[in-house]
């Protein structure tokens, strides 16, 4: 009964508290705008999320989506070079942008007097980008730099890339938004410009504005701003990743204090709905909180592992990843280390776990969620993504389907992904300060 | 019980009220623990921040680490109701989300959860803050300690910047990583984790904030005395001096793999509190705070030498150092040097009045930004108290930085710029001498 009470309470109380009160409208010209008002705090929101990602991409112009989130800030018909961050720096605020598998979307957080001008700034970018030849090339060299940060000079980050290297086969998810080196150092600013021309499109996009906001007015400053911008065809052929048929191994090298395994198993779109979800429980059970049972056992327990984390990295158009990572000393072999990790998938599979588990699972589920709807920017950028996927129903009855959630679909979900036929491993054996081999220098000019 | 409790009689209650037009209640329990509490959210959340004044600069000599042990300890051991396991447990069947930092002059204690759930909450609380650091849950924290030391051999930015950290501050009790030595790891035992906490963890030595929406204060203020009251008595401890190496100090750790050079400059800087050192936050704005910045501009926008390039102002217990970073490709990095030091120099070009408004407009704008969560404003709170600030932290910040004038920029640049830097770097060979003779032209020897 008291569990049935509180269940009510939660239910009864997320969906007016989490879920205020967005309001959509759709242009004419296919653009989605959702407005929140939101009273608290004098400031406000902006995000706009474009469809567009690694997804969109193919071999020679893999992270060109995040090139082209980078040249957003280097001027635009009406707006100049830096603008937003000049904004930001007259009233106080954030302003940023992250390019994904699926999307790639911007935001500001600003004061509400800099409303007006940070919707113009997003509207000019749409269809006024400049892309100027000699700002693209230094603006290229920054992303090379990034590249070289994130991925070539990180022993975490150079597993990443290359399990999805491995992973994937034909999907353009076998390469993560950064893109492969090579291509960074030869993007051509006419390819840019194509796929900006492309992409970028009002009916490819969704904008969401909450905070300190009259709905009314600012929904016709949104109508003035972006509703003379022209729909485009969006036509996506992505090549679909074909079946796995076996597990692939790789080892890699890298400097490194311990050895690493990132283990990967294909799992079905987040548009599959109710087995998201389910992942998201085992994460929480195998890899979440306090009592996350894998590092429990391998990390504080057992001792076999220095660290494991893991977690649900769905996709929108194709099978995404259910991937693991772990650290363990050099002593340790990499076949003892996934069998280890393999055991702990064992206990999901057969339901060696105990209802509290799942229920613990569940109450971390729902605190996240609620956390998740703290600040403006996480729930615009979650508003944002799930309309833009036609999400928003799975989004919103989210702690529904986890309240639901058996300890039998926990097992047959585990069961049905956790295959050897559907696995990637890729181990990392640390190596000692080497000289690098000097790649070969690109001395020809832009293609 | 709770009742009766709270009629004991709270020895100070002050009402502030803040320009969002929220109350900042303050009070002492009688053993002296300060706590404040600003409501603050439309979610049924609440915060709760407790810093206790027992940073790493208490670490003992030979037992570096000994603070981040004793921090890490109370979520791995026993408490007198529950074992470690079953403990961790109801935190998490409470969706109690805690965490627990070590800094170089703070342990802090974070606990969020919904407010249904406060009761477990403080009593949670209460249960850690009562740990019996029993020898296995020691033996884990120290296990996870060294590996974590272990880790970050291979972090390229930790590497340059400590090393320019401890190439400038003279003593070691500052310059130490709060993760500590693996030798010394070794050498703390039962017996020094609960002396450390006994001498620091007292009321006078801590603080309790709390902020979130859906609770009372009344009820809130009645559970901090039927939870906290119990902590002893005690005195509030002194933060250690601090000496800063004068001259030129250039450290390059050669890394033959890399493919980038790890570049930290470290200045010495001033004490909280003082308009120099509210200058000194607006200088690290104005050089490096985002892409506008000056020098961001100058090496990322205009010369792509680097993805990142920032300045900040990192505060220590006493004192505080000014510092500059970025990564660059091993062939820009003299070149990316150069830049600093000519920019950095340049003070004509981003000290001016325009930059200043700027600066302090962004500061005063960002504000209702940060206080978003009830995270940050207990956090902002419990750093508030320590700073000898008995308002609302944010409102004493903006008015300090209000009235800093250009000749205080001016001169909190010509006082950090002057003729002391530290420099840490990790490179794919050793920069050490042209990086010398590169500083030497700007005056610094």
């Amino acid at each position: 009964m008291r569990r049935l009470a509180l269940l009510l309470v939660v239910l009864l109380m997320i969906p007016q508290l989490a879920f205020a009160k967005f309001i959509h409208y759709k242009l004419s010209n296919g653009l989605n705008v959702y407005l929140e008002e939101n009273h608290s705090l004098p400031i406000v929101n902006v995000t706009i999320l474009y469809k567009v990602g690694c997804a969109d991409e193919y071999n020679s112009i893999t992270g060109i989506s995040h090139m082209l989130e980078h040249m957003n800030f280097r001027g635009s018909k009406h707006y100049k070079d830096g603008f937003i961050d000049d904004l930001t720096m007259k009233y106080g605020g954030i302003d940023n942008a992250q390019t994904s598998f699926d999307f790639t979307v911007y935001f500001t957080t600003i004061s509400k007097k800099a409303l007006k001008q940070v919707l113009g700034f997003y509207a000019d970018n749409m269809d006024n980008l400049l892309l100027d030849k000699q700002k693209f090339l230094k603006e290229r060299s920054v992303v090379y730099q990034e590249r070289l940060w994130r991925i070539d000079n990180s022993a975490d980050g150079f597993l990443y890339f290359t399990l999805h290297n491995l992973a994937y086969k034909a999907s353009p998810y076998r390469w993560t938004p950064i893109g492969f080196a090579y291509d960074i150092r030869h993007f051509t600013i006419r390819e840019l410009k194509d796929y900006y021309e492309k992409y970028y499109a009002p009916n490819n996009a969704v904008l969401v504005i909450s905070g300190d906001i009259n709905d009314d007015t600012v929904l016709n400053l949104a109508k003035r701003l972006f509703g003379s911008k022209k729909p485009k065809p969006i036509i996506r052929h992505i090549t679909k990743e074909p079946s796995q048929l076996g597990r692939r191994i790789a080892y890699i090298k890298k400097p490194a204090e311990f050895k690493k395994i990132a283990i990967a198993f294909k799992i079905p779109s987040i548009k599959n709905g109710k087995d998201s979800a389910i992942l998201d429980l085992i994460t929480y059970m195998l890899f979440g909180g306090k009592t996350a049972i894998a590092y429990d056992d391998l990390v504080r327990k057992k001792h076999v592992l220095v660290d494991i984390d893991g977690w649900n990295e769905s996709r929108i158009w194709d099978d995404g990843l259910y991937e693991i990572f772990c650290d363990f000393q050099k002593k340790e072999s990499f076949e003892n280390a996934r069998r280890y990790v393999l055991n702990e998938i064992k206990k999901i599979k057969h339901g060696n776990f105990s209802h509290e588990l799942l229920k613990v699972a569940k109450e971390k589920a729902d605190m996240d969620y609620i956390l998740s709807q703290e600040t403006l920017r996480a729930r615009n950028m979650n508003e944002a993504f799930y309309a833009a996927f036609n999400l928003l129903d799975y989004y919103k009855n989210y702690l529904k389907i986890i309240a639901n959630i058996t300890k039998k679909d926990i097992e047959n979900v585990a069961k049905k992904y956790f295959i050897q036929n559907n696995e990637t491993d890729v181990y990392l054996i640390p190596e000692e300060n080497v000289k690098p081999v000097i790649s070969m220098q690109y001395k020809g000019s832009l293609r | 019980m709770i009742k009766k409790l709270c009629l004991t009689v709270f020895t100070l209650s002050i009402f502030v009220f803040s320009s969002y037009g929220n109350a900042l209640v303050q009070g002492k329990l009688e053993n002296g623990l300060v706590y404040k509490i600003y409501k603050k959210s439309k979610l049924p959340i609440i915060s709760v921040n407790i810093k206790i004044k027992a940073g790493s600069v208490f670490d003992k000599k030979r037992k570096f680490g000994e603070a981040y042990i004793v921090g890490n300890a109370f979520e791995n051991c026993d408490s007198p109701k529950y074992k470690a396991d079953r403990l961790r447990l109801l935190f998490d069947k409470y969706g109690v989300e805690s965490s627990v930092s070590v800094d170089k002059g703070y342990i802090t204690i974070t606990a969020t959860a919904l407010d249904k759930n406060r009761t477990p909450l403080f009593c949670l609380l209460h249960e850690i803050l009562n740990s019996k650091f029993n020898e296995s849950g020691i033996e884990y924290v120290k296990r996870n300690t060294v590996n974590s030391i272990k880790s970050l051999k291979n972090n390229k930015d930790y590497l340059a910047i400590h090393s320019a950290f401890v190439s400038l501050i003279k003593e070691k009790t500052y310059s130490h990583t709060s993760l500590g030595y693996i030798n010394n790891i070794e050498n703390v035992r039962r017996g020094d984790v609960t002396s450390f906490f006994k001498r620091y963890f007292n009321a006078s030595n801590m603080v309790i904030s709390i902020s979130g929406g859906g609770f009372s204060n009344k009820n809130i203020e009645g559970e901090i005395k039927f939870y906290f009251s119990s902590i002893k008595k005690g005195k509030s401890e002194k933060f250690p001096s601090i000496t800063f190496n004068k001259g030129l100090h250039v450290k390059d750790i050669v890394k033959l793999d890399t493919k980038q050079s790890y570049i930290y400059f470290v200045f010495p800087a001033f004490n909280y509190g003082t308009r120099e050192y509210f200058a000194s936050k607006l200088l690290a704005f104005i050089l490096g705070g985002n892409l506008n910045s000056y020098l961001t501009k100058d090496i990322r926008t205009k010369r792509g030498y680097a993805y990142s390039v920032f300045s900040f102002v990192y505060k220590l217990p006493k004192k505080s150092v000014f510092v500059i970073g970025l990564q660059t490709q091993n062939k820009f990095t003299l070149k990316a040097v150069e830049r600093v030091f000519l920019d950095i120099k340049n003070f004509s070009s981003y000290i001016n009045k325009n930059n200043l408004r700027l600066s302090k407009e962004y500061m005063e704008g960002s504000i209702p930004i940060a206080l978003q969560t009830p995270q940050s404003i207990a956090n902002a709170l419990s750093s508030g108290y320590f700073l000898d600030i008995n308002g609302l932290p944010w409102k004493f910040n903006i008015e300090q930085i209000k009235i800093v004038s250009l000749e205080d920029l001016r001169r909190a640049a010509l006082s950090i710029f002057s003729n002391t830097v530290s420099i840490g770097i990790v490179s794919y060979r050793n920069f050490t001498k042209p990086i010398k003779g590169i500083a030497k032209q700007y005056g610094y020897r």
